[in-house]
């Protein structure tokens, strides 16, 4: 059961950071076992070095193609944030994802892309789609998430989660360890508390119930 | 049994809000894991915040806020256990402190803005959101189109301008067809202390990216506003700053100080993006303002133009 939850402002993290030490650096001396930290899954991404400069990518026809459709989901709304995604799951794939989208479209229903596509293609933030000074590049979803997380226990004895949070009160859990009961963290997250733009708290830090005295 | 543990700060944001008795305030708000002893003074051009029994559970260093009043925090870790945030203001301001319990525990330390509100009651503002109707203006690499991304930032700027007092007028608010002459004419019927044309940039390098001001050549003040509105623009953007230059379209309003604010690069792939986004609009609002604040307290509110 989980009691409250308190944001946590970092440095701006980088590739030079592992994400598991910067973990530990901020709420090691918060948490104690039985709560969750909570991390932002483009900050997880970041750290790998998996943001990409558009400037480094080269359109190809279909990217430049289908950044003219209107009514895209997620964030893929520019030809260099489209050719990442064509080239992170495959053209194949790809395009039946957007034949699914197509015939979804017909009977008014959403989402088929991505199903069809692969749901990493909607961890990819377009540039503009997270916080500076990274808000000029594509940044992809973190890449084994479950080991990190688990790294992440390992660490400081707390369990993890990497999350993707929108304003729109979207919750999306892309790891957890085996101590986290999921349902329980959306209204926790729902108001997206990693914040956006210039609130740089990209952990948050759940408290559990009988650690909430700790704080008394 | 209970592992209690010092209190930390862990979190410090900052925006502007209206308080309770309708006052305008600039909020900085600090959340720690428990209460801890603290107060506040006023040191020249800031406010120090200290808190004693706390552990700074974030980075030391300078936070920019730029919200015309507050410029920015500095927090740091004054040996062991004690903790400043230094509020570097712009302008003087009066503080009052008021603590939220709750988890986290919450300090708020309220900045009043009268200063800012004073350097705009009385003054007419003419905003033009530039091109419309079949003037399409510059258009984005994708499918943006200047004629409708400045509408959107004219009307954060006219909002942020009601705020504080001015009276603003609008020379467009839809997809209407206008001439140069009738806004400029607009401007000089309002008698408007100042004329704002909100454009964005366009080049034929679509590689190249950034913000510049222009101004009207015939009216001293125009270049003085220019630079400050750039300034403004660049800092609140962090984008690239391609300086300040004369708008010959502007000679003919010689009595107003009038600029035309280009907004970002919209032939520009990543900037025609982020002029997409609601907050990239919403800030480049508040860079105007903000060197609207520079120019009003650098020439004093009363000031009505050097021609």
């Amino acid at each position: 059961m989980i009691s409250g939850r308190i944001p946590i402002k970092t440095h701006i993290v980088t590739d030079k950071d592992d994400i598991v030490e910067v973990a530990k650096k901020y709420a090691g001396e918060i948490t104690s076992p039985g709560d969750i930290i909570a991390v932002a899954e483009s900050v997880v991404a970041i750290s790998q070095g998996r943001a990409i400069l558009p400037e480094t990518v080269k359109p190809g026809l279909l990217a430049r193609i289908l950044c003219h459709f209107p009514g895209k989901e997620g964030s893929l709304a520019a030809p260099p944030s489209i050719q990442v995604a064509i080239r992170e799951t495959g053209l194949p794939r790809f395009l039946l994802g957007v034949a699914a989208a197509g015939l979804g479209r017909l009977v008014g229903r959403r989402g088929d892309f991505y199903r069809v596509a692969g749901r990493h293609l909607a961890q990819i933030d377009d540039f503009a789609g997270t916080m500076w000074p990274f808000d000029r590049h594509i940044v992809l979803g973190p890449k084994d998430p479950q080991k990190v997380v688990d790294r992440i226990k390992q660490a400081t004895g707390a369990e993890a989660v990497i999350t993707d949070v929108n304003d729109l009160g979207k919750v999306d859990i892309l790891a957890a360890t085996d101590g986290v009961a999921r349902e329980m963290l959306f209204d926790y997250l729902k108001d997206n508390p990693h914040g956006n733009d210039d609130q740089q708290t990209p952990i948050v830090v759940l408290i559990s119930e009988q650690n909430m005295r700790n704080f008394a | 049994m209970s592992n209690q543990k010092a209190p930390r700060i862990t979190n410090m944001w900052s925006k502007t809000v209206d308080g309770e008795k309708g006052e305008w305030l600039s909020k900085v708000i600090l959340e720690s894991t428990r209460p801890y002893t603290y107060g506040a003074r006023n040191a020249g051009d800031r406010v120090i915040f200290a808190g004693k029994g706390v552990v700074l559970n974030m980075p030391e260093g300078t936070t920019e806020i730029n919200d015309g009043l507050l410029r920015a925090l500095i927090a740091k870790q004054d040996g062991e256990n004690a903790v400043s945030v230094e509020m570097v203001l712009e302008h003087p301001a009066e503080y009052r402190l008021t603590a939220l319990e709750g988890f986290p525990f919450r300090v708020e330390i309220n900045l009043e803005r009268s200063f800012v509100a004073k350097l705009f009651g009385g003054k007419k503002i003419v905003i033009d959101p530039g091109h419309g109707g079949e003037d399409a203006g510059g258009k984005g690499p994708v499918s943006l189109q200047e004629k409708n991304v400045v509408v959107p930032i004219a009307k954060n700027l006219e909002n942020i301008l009601r705020r504080a007092g001015a009276d603003v007028v609008l020379t467009r608010h839809g997809d209407e067809n206008i001439t140069r002459e009738r806004r400029l004419d607009l401007a000089r019927k309002a008698g408007a202390d100042l004329y704002i044309g909100v454009h964005n940039r366009s080049c034929t390098d679509t590689n190249e990216d950034g913000i510049a001001t222009l101004y009207a050549p015939a009216n001293k003040q125009s270049a003085v506003l220019a630079r400050y509105v750039q300034e403004g623009l660049v800092n609140k953007l962090k984008a690239a700053d391609r300086g300040t230059a004369e708008q010959a379209q502007l000679a003919a309003l010689s009595e107003i100080p009038a600029i035309e604010a280009e907004v970002l690069t919209i032939t520009n792939l990543v900037e025609e993006v982020f002029l997409r986004g609601l907050s990239v609009q919403k800030k480049a609002a508040e860079g105007i303002f903000n060197g609207l604040i520079r120019y009003f307290a650098r020439n004093g509110a009363n000031f009505k133009g050097d021609f």
